[in-house]
């Protein structure tokens, strides 16, 4: 554990692991043979920051831009416009040499454990495949670390020999996690990483990722459309809606105060054990105009516009920038008061 | 209080659409091993009622919707008790008689939609063939009945929706059409296997609402099929709660919420996450849920639970039945205090 905690230590003092600025990337496609190709921004002046020790959850729809935002932090597609700064110094400017994805210190856990583990190789082996890959360190160094690692995870030592479906779902994701901060990441990005577990099992992840958070000076980004989740876990949160972010603050203010109609209307849908019930605000509209209306997002106005019940003129004639307010940032012409 | 292994008398309102009793499944597996996976199930839903299966994966939750509907080949599935629907008791009915009732009578609606719909035709085409099959409405009253329900299930724009193909829609108006035609025959319970699983929060809650709705409006019993107690807490009326394949815990849905009675059923509710305050955690359960090859004798409850005593570990677990609500447990919290 002596390794652990010096790290700790040094964790002690806050530095900035992610800085994410105006970060832009669209996916073009076309409909037809001899139609002009249709422009999807799936990520629009994104900014985001996160520090030593914090856990930073995204939240939104599917199709907001969280997971494309995760992919351009790892390095699995390329940003069209934006500036990110990690721990290790600049991944990405426009013009400038882009870091490759194994200097950047940042690793992935995914929604699916039985998905992203390979049923042919033992625990030993697929703890320790980027550590060989890396070529630092001899085999049984190596063994040394996935022990540790393992442990450090909450599984036995002896689950080095044993194959990935002798584990229950709860303890996939625990050696997806152990894979993942092995390679002594500064971040660690989330993807829905405790949806698929039960929701009996779902409780130990979210404790780990404390743990580790407390122990080895861990950043999180957690991306989750479950409220209650984000709750639990997250000290800040950022809430993105086709691929802009409306409000980002701290936790409790976001969940107590929402400033942006959207956040309000996500806190409302969620269900609640025992809370008075608030009723949702129709998504119809929303998905009438989908059909016709891909593009929307283009257009110099609110991507919130047509759900929105606060609505005024100037929402559909401008766009809202993300700029202070009061506790948190929100991106909105008429807020929630 | 009364204490027994038998089925109890639990309250049934006048003539239940689905009626089980008894209900125990085995699965055959390829080295020739016949595993219970569900161990005698007893419940019924009424017109009308709002009925929530919650248990977490590997409960016999699916089992038993499938069960229902004997979608599982004899040879795979065998069903022991009765599963009464009207005057058919379809855990020993024939094909012939199963048939005419599916999609008509009983009907279910999954968790993807995509995969129930034909990606090659359009909303119009597959409803109007759902309406075909069974030839209840002929005519021009078919199309008819495809707006309306179309309406019902809160398409602003039925028409437009009508020739759309299933990837022009989103995943919350997908299951919608899903709902709209497994509603279309006029069917008497609708067997809802997670249908808003994989919907995103804001539609969830509609979906959930629509399916109460169309229940009360067209007295429809819905077994719904759920992993998650607080999605189901606000719409249903009565909850079962399902752990390795028993019925833990089963009443009104509002009363297991707010004073459950079986442990697991407690540590569950536990595990909804809620706000740390000063770094606090809550704890969840420790372990996994057993599975179907490590059940023994007693509760399957026990390696987890709380309050475990040696007799959780032998025999069979005594039912204990309060007014409305059963719980099967050595030592039900909270149901024992009130005598």
């Amino acid at each position: 554990m002596s390794v652990m905690d010096t790290v700790a230590t040094s964790a002690l003092e806050k530095r900035l692991l992610l800085d994410a600025r105006g970060v832009s990337k669209s996916f073009w496609r076309r409909t037809g043979l001899f139609t002009k190709a249709v422009e999807n921004r799936a990520l629009d002046d994104v900014s985001l920051t996160v520090a030593t020790g914090e856990i930073v959850g995204l939240v939104g729809e599917s199709g907001c831009g969280k997971s494309t935002l995760a992919k351009v932090l790892l390095g699995l597609e390329r940003a069209d416009a934006g500036v990110l700064h990690g721990a290790m110094g600049a991944i990405f400017a426009a013009g400038a040499r882009t870091m490759p994805p194994a200097e950047r210190g940042i690793q992935m856990i995914f929604q699916d454990p039985y998905g992203s583990l390979n049923p042919r190789m033992k625990v030993g082996a697929l703890i320790g495949e980027g550590l060989r890959i890396q070529g630092c360190l001899s085999k049984a160094e190596i063994r040394d670390e996935v022990r540790r690692h393992i442990t450090l995870v909450g599984l036995s030592e002896d689950s080095i020999d044993k194959y990935a479906h002798q584990f229950s779902g709860g303890q996939r994701q625990r050696l997806c996690i152990a894979r993942a901060i092995i390679m002594k990441p500064s971040l660690l990005i989330a993807d829905e990483a405790a949806s698929a577990l039960d929701v009996s099992v779902q409780m130990q992840i979210l404790n780990l990722l404390l743990d580790l958070r407390d122990r080895i000076g861990l950043g999180v980004i957690f991306i989750s459309h479950d409220m209650g989740v984000i709750e639990y876990l997250c000290d800040r949160i950022a809430v993105m809606y086709r691929g802009r972010v409306v409000e980002e603050g701290p936790a409790d203010a976001v969940l107590d105060r929402p400033r942006h109609p959207y956040t309000a209307h996500l806190i409302a849908a969620r269900p609640r054990v025992g809370a008075k019930r608030i009723n949702a605000v129709s998504a119809d509209a929303f998905d009438a105009t989908e059909i016709t209306n891909e593009a929307a997002s283009l257009v110099r106005r609110c991507v919130y516009a047509e759900r929105c019940p606060n609505r005024i003129d100037r929402c559909t004639l401008e766009r809202p920038e993300l700029v202070r307010d009061y506790e948190t940032s929100i991106s909105c012409f008429n807020p929630m008061s | 209080m009364l204490m027994s292994n038998s089925i109890p008398d639990l309250p049934v309102t006048k003539d239940p659409v689905l009626s089980i009793e008894g209900l125990s499944l085995f699965v055959r597996t390829d080295d020739g091993r016949r595993l219970k996976i569900v161990e005698n199930a007893s419940f019924s839903i009424g017109p009308g009622q709002f009925f929530a299966l919650v248990g977490e994966s590997g409960s016999g939750k699916t089992m038993i919707a499938r069960a229902v509907m004997r979608l599982v080949p004899d040879a795979v599935l065998e069903i022991d008790g009765s599963i009464r629907f009207g005057a058919y008791d379809l855990a020993h009915a024939s094909e012939r008689i199963l048939r005419p009732l599916r999609g008509a009578e009983i009907t279910m609606i999954f968790q993807e939609p995509m995969s129930s719909l034909n990606p090659l035709m359009t909303v119009e085409r597959q409803l109007m063939e759902v309406i075909d099959a069974h030839g209840r409405f002929k005519g021009p009253e078919q199309r008819e009945r495809i707006i309306e329900l179309l309406r019902r299930v809160r398409f602003r724009d039925p028409e437009l929706i009508l020739r759309a193909f299933p990837h022009e829609l989103s995943g919350g108006m997908r299951q919608r059409v899903m709902i709209a035609a497994a509603l279309i025959n006029e069917p008497k319970l609708l067997i809802a296997d997670e249908p808003t699983t994989a919907l995103d929060v804001t539609i969830q809650r509609e979906v959930l609402d629509i399916i109460a709705e169309l229940a009360r409006d067209m007295g429809l019993a819905v077994l719904f099929i759920s992993h998650d107690l607080s999605l189901v807490y606000e719409n249903a009326d009565e909850i079962a709660v399902l752990y390795g394949g028993v019925v833990m815990e089963h009443g009104p849905a509002r009363d297991i919420i707010e004073r459950p009675a079986h442990p697991y059923t407690a540590a569950l509710l536990a595990c909804v996450p809620h706000r740390r305050v000063k770094g606090s955690r809550q704890a969840g359960i420790e372990g996994s849920v057993p599975s179907v090859a490590d059940w023994r004798q007693g509760c399957r409850f026990v390696d987890r639970c709380q309050q475990a005593r040696d007799a959780c570990r032998s025999g069979d677990i005594p039912l204990v039945v309060d007014g409305p609500r059963s719980v099967r447990c050595v030592a039900p919290l909270l149901l024992g205090e009130r005598h």
